[in-house]
């Protein structure tokens, strides 16, 4: 049985991650800003995942199940994104002729 | 010590064959729980590449202190439940395990009032999509998908949060009632699962929603 050590040690972790990516949110990165949040995200997800949730103690078939169940989540999102980082904005020409509430955005002239 | 009527369940033959079963059809829930929240995370992608200016301006605008406190409320309340599992599993007294579920169900307690506050904060705001939404220094149009994705993705956030701690309730009648703690620890297990998987969610949606456009 893993000791409550770990467990708080894993909570620790955790917190420090939250406060980093806090951190690392108002320091101007550019487009790294969104790539150092995920990386970030990803390793309060590892910890979660491999503790928490009693993943590294588990056996090969569940190791599958938890491995598909993210790995339809990467199908979904990348060949989802091969098209739309492709074929360019689907919505935005539309987007902009919309009348808008505020008044902000002018249709276009006929 | 066993009680005499804690067997295993029909057709199990030991605990430990009774909890592989249980645990591996939890994970096949949370796999489809995983393709309930995908395709919002998505959506929140796709239009976040199109729409980037309106994105950080309309993040801007969200409560980054509420959202981090729910944050590290929703991380330490994962922390209580491990213990409650882990009090669970080793047959502990059942005060333990109670003690662990009530301070998680009021963390958990604790991140529904927060969530509730910005909710009505916002809808104060004009943040609310529809007639009334208003927003400065953005377009409304893609500013409003950006709060829609908001409203839609902590929603259903929220909700799994909410059925999370009415099973918090009901699991902590059941370790105060229940001999049978071998089989009580199985069903833990699964508790503590969902419980983690939506706190897994919230470390995604944490940062996507709130950290946008911080820097500028």
């Amino acid at each position: 049985m893993t000791p409550v050590r770990h467990y708080a040690l894993v909570c620790g972790a955790l917190l420090v991650l939250l406060l980093l990516t806090v951190g690392a949110a108002y320091v101007n990165l550019g487009p790294f800003n969104v790539a150092a949040a995920m990386l970030i995200s990803l390793m309060k997800a590892a910890l979660i995942l491999l503790f928490f949730m009693h993943v590294r103690q588990a056996g090969p078939v569940l190791r599958l199940f938890v491995f598909i169940g993210f790995f339809w989540l990467a199908l979904l999102i990348s060949l989802s994104l091969s098209d739309f980082l492709t074929r360019g904005v689907p919505d935005k020409s539309t987007a902009d002729q919309r009348p808008s509430t505020s008044g902000e955005t002018k249709p276009p002239a006929p | 010590m066993s009680h005499p009527s804690d067997s295993t369940a029909p057709p199990f033959t030991s605990f430990s064959q009774q909890r592989e079963a249980a645990t591996l059809g939890m994970w096949g829930f949370l796999g489809m729980e995983v393709l309930f929240f995908g395709p919002m995370f998505l959506g929140y992608i796709v239009f976040r590449i199109n729409f980037p200016d309106a994105f950080m301006t309309a993040s801007r605008h969200t409560l980054i202190l509420a959202g981090g406190v729910n944050t590290a409320l929703l991380l330490i309340s994962s922390f209580t439940m491990a213990l409650a599992v882990r009090s669970a599993n080793l047959l502990e007294d059942s005060a333990k395990v109670v003690r662990s579920l009530l301070v998680t169900l009021l963390l958990g307690g604790a991140f529904v009032g927060i969530k509730c506050f910005e909710y009505s904060h916002e809808i104060h705001e004009g943040l609310l999509p529809g007639a009334s939404f208003h927003l400065d220094g953005a377009d409304p149009q893609q500013a409003q998908m950006f709060f829609y994705l908001y409203f839609l993705m902590t929603g259903m956030h929220l909700l799994h949060v909410i059925i999370g701690l009415g099973l918090i309730a009901v699991f902590i009648l059941r370790a105060k009632l229940t001999v049978r703690k071998e089989r009580f620890s199985i069903a833990m297990e699964q508790l503590g699962l969902y419980w983690h998987f939506v706190d897994l969610v919230w470390v995604f949606l944490f940062p996507l929603i709130y950290l946008g456009g911080r820097a500028a």
